[in-house]
């Protein structure tokens, strides 16, 4: 019985050492490329910061890491929603989209703060920074109305 | 402690080996290009004059789901549409118009998929049929139809900023307020 449980340790620690041989892709960029939303519009500073906190990790070319993201299986799932969250929309890549596709991630994004869908609640509960308060609803909500 | 390391180490080889494989391959860029509308399977015969009619008959058979507040009938009908909008030809557009078609395509497409992803929340389907019914008024002015299609207009929807709808018959029969109000609203004039 005693090997047995040995054995299940000895296994465990294998497939943790092991996974953490699984390369990852990092998601960061050193230009503001011209296509960027800070180059698209004239985004008032608080709402900047707002962008940069809670959304820019998953929706732009530059990923803030914290340490715990580059070990695994950690590092796998942050890939993963980066990916996913870029595929939706891309706030570096802002400027390639035709006017139509503006529009509409601009009504998704107001719609989805103001339901509280996004940043997603597995995001905001290693990033509580990241979690949008009442105030910080609105003002992407009259940002995106006046744009 | 020997035999540990031993096996730790071969372990770390054999995960190593069998993922470098599957992952390391680079994140292709799904290819959203003229293609994607073209690529129609089964093109259904229609007048040049008129080949949005499937297209319009699906969105006005969801928009009247929308009205009697039933999301899983409004996400069956989207299907149609998704449908219908992926097998549209734009052979006789001119390359400016094919472009602008191109792009309401993709965004057409993308609205109905949410709404029938959506199909046990009607709120999230109506959010969509805002952007949804501008794509199609916009289709419309561009490739043309025999029917004939109103612009109708709500003050109420979209959380009191307004949205339009597009309907085949002169009265109003609200897609976003429902059963709720199904009155509320007006008809802005034919779309031509």
């Amino acid at each position: 019985m005693k090997s047995y449980i040995k054995w299940i340790i000895y296994s465990l620690l294998i497939v943790l050492v092991g996974i953490q041989f699984i390369p990852t892709s990092i998601n960061q960029q050193e230009i503001t490329p011209y296509t960027d939303i800070r180059k698209v519009y004239t985004i008032p500073d608080n709402v900047l910061t707002i962008l940069e906190v809670s959304c820019f990790d998953c929706h732009s070319n530059n990923t803030n890491y914290p340490f715990y993201s580059r070990i695994q299986p950690m590092a796998m799932l942050m890939d993963k929603h980066v990916r996913e969250g870029k595929e939706e929309l891309n706030f570096s890549e802002f400027g390639d989209y035709s006017d139509r596709k503006k529009r509409n991630k601009l009504f998704s994004i107001q719609n989805q703060v103001k339901d509280g869908e996004m940043p997603l609640s597995s995001y905001t509960l290693m990033h509580n920074d990241a979690k949008l308060t009442a105030n910080e609803k609105k003002l992407i909500e009259e940002w995106i109305t006046n744009l | 402690m020997k035999k540990v390391m031993t096996v730790l180490m071969a372990g770390g080889f054999f995960v190593l080996t069998s993922c470098a494989g599957s992952d390391s391959t680079p994140t292709e860029k799904p290819t959203e290009t003229t293609e994607q509308v073209n690529s129609s399977t089964q093109t259904e015969e229609v007048t040049k004059k008129d080949n949005l009619s499937s297209i319009l008959n699906s969105y006005f058979e969801m928009s009247e789901n929308l009205t009697n507040d039933s999301a899983a009938d409004a996400a069956k009908s989207s299907e149609k549409l998704s449908n219908a909008l992926k097998d549209f030809q734009g052979d006789q557009l001119s390359n400016k118009e094919y472009k602008e078609v191109d792009e309401i395509m993709n965004s057409s497409i993308e609205h109905a998929g949410h709404i029938t992803e959506n199909a046990g929340d009607i709120h999230h389907q109506r959010e969509h049929l805002v952007l949804l019914s501008l794509d199609i008024k916009d289709l419309i002015e561009i490739v043309g139809t025999d029917q004939k299609v109103y612009e109708a207009y709500c003050p109420m929807a979209n959380n009191n900023k307004g949205a339009i709808w597009v309907t085949n018959k002169n009265e109003v029969n609200n897609p976003f307020m429902g059963q709720s109000m199904p009155k509320c609203g007006k008809i802005n004039g034919e779309i031509k």
